[in-house]
């Protein structure tokens, strides 16, 4: 290999680990603008996409029904949270409501445990097949699958939130409740949607890393944390921003292994997110 | 009679604001409520729009009991709540947010760009301004897109909370004159005006409000010749 290969290895790598910080920011954005919230049991999703994707599959269910099943699931247990545990203290303190999504996270990561136990799983790849070969760096087709996943739900993301009226009215809401209750658009159900929405996001993250991760029930942690800084650095509420920094996360990570050493890459996420907060505390993408 | 209001109480929590409020709205009228700032002119425009609970008392619209209604529900039946401080969507455009006033009915296309035709006559800037960012817009025409967008629902009773507070006095001619236009289409108007000269040039009645009851009421010309009215409210 020589070092044009080894910066496009590093790159594809990059784009393979931002997609899911990306997918995993988007979702905790969506969650964010409708209740004013951070859902720290974001993580637990992923693992829970990742993890019944994998049972349903060795149960004998093809690829796909896995895959929409997986995603389904967490999207019924996000709405389910949202009705039975966030609904009723919704206008309770900011710091009560985090409390709750930090108990709910660790609720699911019991849950997890009993389920899965301790193991870790890796399932098989979507489609089988020799990796590519790009400039002498190896592409997995696998990866070929979760940027492709990634681009297109994105743009259903982009779609819903900019064309249907449904979109447009949970916008509406996050924006200004008093507003669109006034218009006759029920604030309750698009704090519901949105809830569907991140646990589904959150679940598909998982389920397309499943083949190329060892995931246990604890692994929710470090994409959580990662799609958080991303959110951060995007600026809180924006999804074109946070989609940027997620891959931007990916990349930065993916170079820092393979040029200086893996020691650094968290360190260096995190003084990214230092400096983001200290100089442009709105977000890196932000025009003001 | 469109709208009645008997015996009112709503208010904030444990807070009392309301207190047996009791009022009418006929058919094509225009009404004003005239009082000092934190009468509850506002609370009560909320509590017939069901933003807050009411604890007791009724609230009838065209003979059906609205009383604790949803949002939703008021809307649907014909009441659009053009609140204090615009409230519009800065985000969006002002296409969208026009098209959320239409949210809670299903319309034919056709309908809906009747709809914005009528909305352009009212207001010719909002056909200018259709696609950019509301929130980029003066005071103004904020002003006006939030009153077009309450008639987007195509509403049979419209409830204004303050249309003038902050504008230019041009702009505030502009919007006086839209809400008699309003009044000649035949949709009755409830009225919350700081500025009460202008408003009882344009209101058919009033009511007066002080700390959360009605203390007098009776058609425009006889409050303006009323001597403490002039002295309270008209700065004579």
């Amino acid at each position: 290999m020589n070092d044009v290969s080894h910066i496009i290895q590093f790159l594809f790598s990059g784009i393979t680990t931002g997609s899911i910080y990306a997918l995993i920011a988007v979702s905790l954005v969506i969650v964010y603008k409708a209740s004013q919230l951070i859902c720290f049991a974001q993580g637990e999703f992923f693992v829970f996409g990742a993890l019944s994707m994998i049972t349903l599959t060795s149960k004998g269910l093809p690829m796909p029904i896995a895959f929409f099943a997986a995603v389904f699931i967490s999207v019924c247990i996000g709405s389910l949270i949202q009705q039975v545990l966030i609904k009723p203290i919704q206008g309770s303190s900011v710091g009560n409501l985090i409390v709750m999504t930090i108990a709910i996270s660790l609720a699911l990561r019991g849950l997890a445990l009993i389920i899965w136990g301790r193991e870790s799983y890796i399932l098989n790849p979507y489609t089988k097949g020799e990796p590519l070969f790009v400039f002498g760096a190896s592409l997995q087709i696998q990866v070929l699958w979760i940027v492709g996943i990634t681009i297109l739900v994105l743009l259903i993301i982009w779609y819903f939130f900019e064309k249907t009226s449904l979109g447009i009215a949970m916008r509406a809401c996050a924006e200004n409740p008093l507003g669109a209750s006034l218009m006759g658009i029920s604030v309750q159900k698009s704090a519901l949607f949105a809830w569907a929405w991140g646990a589904g996001i959150g679940a598909l993250a998982g389920a397309v890393v499943a083949p190329l991760l060892f995931i246990q029930y604890t692994s929710g942690v470090m994409p959580m944390i990662k799609g958080f800084i991303a959110m951060s650095i995007g600026g809180l509420g924006s999804i074109a921003g946070s989609v940027m920094a997620g891959f931007l996360l990916g990349l930065v990570e993916s170079y820092t292994i393979g040029l200086i050493s893996s020691k650094f890459s968290d360190t260096i996420v995190f003084a990214l997110l230092m400096l983001v907060l200290i100089f442009r505390p709105n977000g890196l993408f932000s025009k003001s | 009679m469109i709208l009645s209001v008997n015996n009112l109480n709503a208010g904030y929590g444990r807070v009392h604001v309301l207190k047996d409020i009791s009022i009418e709205v006929n058919e094509g009228e225009i009404v004003c409520l005239v009082g000092a700032n934190g009468a509850g002119k506002s609370t009560l425009l909320k509590a017939i729009s069901g933003i807050i609970p009411i604890m007791q008392g009724r609230v009838t619209f065209r003979n059906l009991d609205i009383t604790n209604s949803r949002p939703n529900h008021i809307v649907k039946e014909g009441i659009s709540h053009v609140p204090e401080g615009r409230q519009i969507f800065g985000s969006l455009t002002v296409r969208q947010n026009l098209l959320l006033g239409t949210y809670i009915r299903k319309m034919k296309k056709e309908e809906i760009s009747r709809l914005f035709n009528f909305i352009y006559s009212l207001f010719p800037i909002l056909e200018k301004r259709l696609y950019q960012k509301a929130g980029t817009m003066s005071g103004g025409e904020q002003q006006m897109l939030a009153i077009a967008r309450g008639l987007m629902s195509q509403p049979k009773l419209l409830l204004l909370d303050e249309p003038s507070l902050g504008l230019a006095p041009l702009v505030v001619e502009t919007i006086l004159n839209v809400i008699q236009h309003l009044k000649s289409t035949g949709i009755s108007i409830l009225l919350v005006e700081q500025n009460v000269n202008a408003a009882l040039e344009i209101a058919d009645r009033a009511y007066i409000i002080e700390t959360g009851r009605i203390i007098t009421t009776g058609n425009s010309k006889e409050l303006r010749e009323n001597d403490e009215i002039k002295r309270c409210y008209l700065g004579m």
